[in-house]
């Protein structure tokens, strides 16, 4: 029993894995089951050569190459689907869609894992590894450098002014978060950092009141359609802490496009610019009331 | 409680009389413990919380005038939590005794039969179809057709003098009705969170609401509780038989509409701000009738301030349960409720019999 599944498998890898070995560094039909990996493929590989991206690449909400994939099939993160379109490479979040990746693989299919991009170096790490997979190294360390010369145009001196950042829910990133490391670099100080969260978690509305960050950042994803997750962002407390005008210390709130810093990717950069120019404005508002 | 017919120029008070087992404690005794316990939990409502604040501090905000953060937190987001925590439970227990008083029956409460549900439900249609956030009356109003149907239904399903089985059946069923829409429109709704706070709909809480619920609902359900407080006279003649009731001068339809009226009007409001706090009505009116006597009239105003009392104080209770996101508050009125129900329905075994 074991060994005819062996055989099958064997034979099922040579079919369909035996052609990505043949066609050397670059495969030409790759798949991707997460988001993240999604948008490291659409700004490394060539579109002709993406035969499969999730639902949420073509979403704006959540992508930031959401014109690129239009017109890229689409999956949903099942074995089915991506079985059907003979993928010669497979990339995939660590996390996200465990049975399916274990599924494939077991079917003999080459599939990559990436580690979630929770830090900057993690960014790093996975842009050039998915560069290195597809064949793309050179493309890769363009990108990574065009990245750090306009992160090193980003001024960090003066003071830095706390900032949080308040999602539906009043959830929050910690610590070992993408996030922290992009506002880290835009001249902040992080609230949730400090307040000794780890990774993620909920933030209680009056415990963020309490700490009075200079910076609210919030994070809606279609606030469009009602939910009392979102209705926490319009409460009346935070406007009113908005508003305070004690002892001459400005606050403000911005709106990041969950796109621009929910994945790594080149994009982030437009995160810490858009940052460090709120910064720049609170700093200059505390100066000269 | 065998009715007795007497002759008398004032029939009603006589006949209270009467049928008054001896209370062990007085009325306004009562009445004076409940409303003290409702002023020392309305004040560890607005001291109870992940940031500490002084009780000084708590006074001075609340008196008004500077505006800093402390202010800001317990004006805006404890106060309306505490304002809420009495409201909603004042109008669950009052709720359970009239309609215990109108169904003559011990079991009838607003989330067992399916009322609170059905509030739910209307205000789940208005808030997530978008019709709330133009037309912010739409939430409550919802909530009351919602309660509306729900009693007009139970009514037409059971009826007056019911079995007690009959009235938890048809409870039974317009609950998993109202549940199973709710969780559909929740469903439906493209924002993957609204999925989520089926939670808070069929679980209750009173977390971070802000004055402007309270600004929403409270006028409703004062509307609601003055239609339910002036009933207690009918309910006392309707415990002698609707045919004494009536000779007694009350007009059983204008009664019966009231009492239907008056707990949509309550129950829709508040349920529209906390989503379905169960058990309240069913707990709060059997721990307290022995102590005025069985009258249903007296049962009124004790069961409103003794479900204040309840829910402040499992409101209370949710802060400190766990880390994170906050226990749901109908989780813990479950949790003293369910078994409660069960002891009463081995009661009820045990006198049919």
């Amino acid at each position: 029993m074991v060994k005819a599944f062996r055989f099958c498998c064997l034979a099922i890898s040579m079919a369909f894995a035996a052609p990505a070995l043949n066609a050397a560094e670059k495969p030409q039909r790759i798949a991707s089951l997460n988001v993240c990996t999604d948008q490291l493929v659409l700004a490394l590989a060539q579109r002709s050569r993406i035969a499969s991206i999730t639902f949420l690449a073509v979403n704006p909400d959540t992508s930031y190459y959401h014109q690129q994939a239009q017109n890229i099939p689409i999956n949903y993160g099942t074995a089915e689907e991506i079985l059907g379109i003979k993928p010669d490479l497979i990339v995939a979040g660590s996390y996200t869609t465990p049975a399916t990746t274990a599924l494939l693989r077991k079917l003999g299919h080459r599939v990559e894992l990436f580690a979630p991009d929770d830090s900057l170096k993690q960014m790093r790490t996975n842009i050039k590894r998915m560069a290195s997979l597809l064949g793309e190294v050179q493309k890769g360390q363009q990108l990574i450098r065009d990245m750090d010369i306009r992160l090193a145009g980003v001024a960090q001196t003066g003071r830095k002014p706390v900032a949080v950042i308040f999602r539906a829910n009043g959830f929050t990133m910690g610590r070992h978060s993408l996030i922290n490391d992009i506002l880290t670099i835009a001249g902040f100080r992080h609230l949730s950092a400090e307040m000794s969260m780890a990774r993620a978690g909920f933030l209680p509305l009056e415990k963020m009141i309490a700490a009075d960050p200079a910076l609210i950042i919030f994070g809606k994803y279609k606030p469009e359609h009602p939910s009392i997750a979102h209705q926490l962002l319009e409460h009346p407390a935070l406007s009113m802490l908005l508003a305070l005008r004690a002892s001459g210390k400005k606050r403000d709130s911005i709106v990041i496009p969950s796109n621009l810093w929910n994945c790594g990717g080149p994009f982030i950069v437009e995160a810490v610019e858009k940052l460090a120019q709120k910064r720049k404005a609170l700093l200059k508002a505390e100066v000269s009331p | 409680m065998t009715p007795k017919s007497s002759p008398s120029s004032s029939p009603v008070s006589i006949i209270i009389d009467e049928n008054a087992a001896k209370p062990r404690i007085g009325f306004s005794l009562l009445v004076g413990i409940l409303s003290f316990l409702i002023v020392l939990l309305f004040f560890a409502s607005l001291a109870a919380g992940p940031v500490s604040i002084s009780f000084f501090q708590i006074l001075s905000s609340l008196k008004g005038g500077d505006q800093s953060l402390i202010h800001i937190i317990i004006e805006q987001i404890r106060l309306p939590r505490a304002i809420l925590a009495i409201t909603v439970g004042a109008t669950l227990g009052l709720a359970g005794a009239a309609l215990q008083g109108l169904l003559q029956n011990p079991l009838a409460e607003p989330g067992l039969i399916g009322v609170s549900g059905c509030a739910a439900l209307g205000a789940v249609i208005m808030f997530y179809t978008g019709i709330s956030a133009v037309f912010a009356l739409a939430l409550p109003l919802g909530g009351i057709v919602g309660a509306l149907i729900a009693v007009v239904a139970i009514y037409g399903l059971a009826g007056r003098e019911s079995s007690i089985l009959t009235l938890v059946l048809a409870g039974v069923a317009v609950n998993a009705f109202a549940a199973a829409l709710t969780t559909l429109a929740l469903s439906l709704s493209p924002n993957p969170y609204a999925a989520f706070e089926i939670f808070f709909w069929l679980l209750g809480s009173l977390a971070d609401r802000s004055l402007s619920h309270v600004y929403l609902s409270l006028p409703l359900m004062v509307l609601g509780w003055v239609l339910l407080l002036s009933m207690g006279r009918a309910l006392d003649a309707l415990t002698l038989g609707e045919d004494t009731a009536r000779s007694l001068g009350f007009n059983l339809g204008r009664v019966q509409a009231q009492v239907v009226i008056g707990t949509a009007l309550a129950v829709g409001a508040a349920v529209a701000i906390s989503g379905i706090i169960g058990f309240v009505g069913l707990v709060v009116p059997h721990l307290l009738r022995p102590l005025v006597g069985y009258q249903p009239g007296k049962l009124l105003l004790v069961s409103a301030l003794g479900g204040a009392v309840l829910t402040s104080a499992a409101d209370i209770a949710v802060r400190f349960v766990m880390n994170g996101p906050e226990l749901k508050l109908g989780v813990l009125t479950a949790l003293i409720g369910a078994p409660f129900f069960l002891y009463l329905i081995l009661q009820i075994r045990k006198e049919m019999r």
